[in-house]
């Protein structure tokens, strides 16, 4: 094929590839946060029932709903910069290596593992607050 | 950290079809994730549409699903990474059918508990 026909990737790709594969996993993080914002409701509002309950600041005592919460909550912040660090690695790798060659475009295997594995991992964090929000309920 | 051994038999795709993968991969993970969510908040802000043990039931329900649907994307994403390695034909997945009756039943379970609300 003449060059004229095929165009070298490196200098434009015409689907914007990598563009569109960056903010995948920018909309990808976006919708984790929300699933954390979440679990972070159910924390504050565990420690807000403690507070009402508690006849002064000072024997303020945290039930072990609002600890186990707080737990889900750090387990849903951990997940959170996993995925955030995840994400930011794969968009650098996608822009340099675009700028190399173009070539070696295609994702590490253990991204797409890791990033699987996180949404496993918050999937249990949420499952826990939900047992352990439900005397709110009640 | 070591690449899969499938990493190293065949021939590397057109990496426009490696990001396609990778994106429709992403967008499976963002449904996961969307059942997270849903699964939160229907426990946190409609505490009176479903008795409180019977809640709790079909928000790990919808919670369960989106762990296991995590995991089956990844598993497409390799089975289809792989298939274009060999280029064989792209496997045949039953998720999006998987998906379409998970819906389809959330919605009907959903609609009855709103009608059966005292």
């Amino acid at each position: 094929m003449s060059s004229a026909v095929d165009p070298a990737p490196i200098d434009r790709d015409p689907g914007l590839q990598p563009e569109r594969t960056a903010l995948a996993w920018r909309r990808t993080l976006l919708a984790a946060v929300v699933t954390d914002l979440l679990i972070w409701r159910g924390w504050l509002v565990s420690l807000n029932r403690d507070h009402k309950a508690a006849t002064g600041l000072v024997d303020l005592d945290f039930s072990a709903h609002s600890i186990g919460l707080g737990i889900c909550a750090a387990m849903a912040c951990v997940v959170t910069l996993v995925l955030v660090a995840a994400a930011a690695l794969r968009i650098r790798l996608l822009h340099s290596s675009h700028e190399r060659h173009g070539d070696d475009l295609a994702s590490p295997a253990w991204l797409p593992a890791l990033c699987a594995g996180s949404v496993v991992a918050l999937a249990a964090t949420a499952m826990a607050a939900i047992v352990l929000g439900l005397p709110a309920g009640l | 950290m070591r690449e899969p051994a499938w990493r190293r038999t065949g021939s590397t795709p057109d990496y426009r079809f490696s990001l396609a993968n990778e994106r429709t991969f992403l967008a499976w993970i963002r449904t996961a994730l969307a059942l997270l969510a849903g699964a939160v908040a229907l426990d946190q802000l409609a505490p009176e549409f479903a008795p409180g043990v019977l809640r709790v039931l079909l928000c790990m329900a919808l919670a369960g699903i989106g762990a296991v649907l995590a995991i089956v994307s990844y598993r497409r994403w390799s089975a289809q990474e792989q298939a274009m390695r060999h280029n064989r034909e792209l496997p045949h997945s039953w998720m999006m059918m998987g998906m379409s009756v998970v819906v389809s039943a959330a919605a009907l379970v959903f609609a009855v508990l709103i009608l059966l609300r005292p």
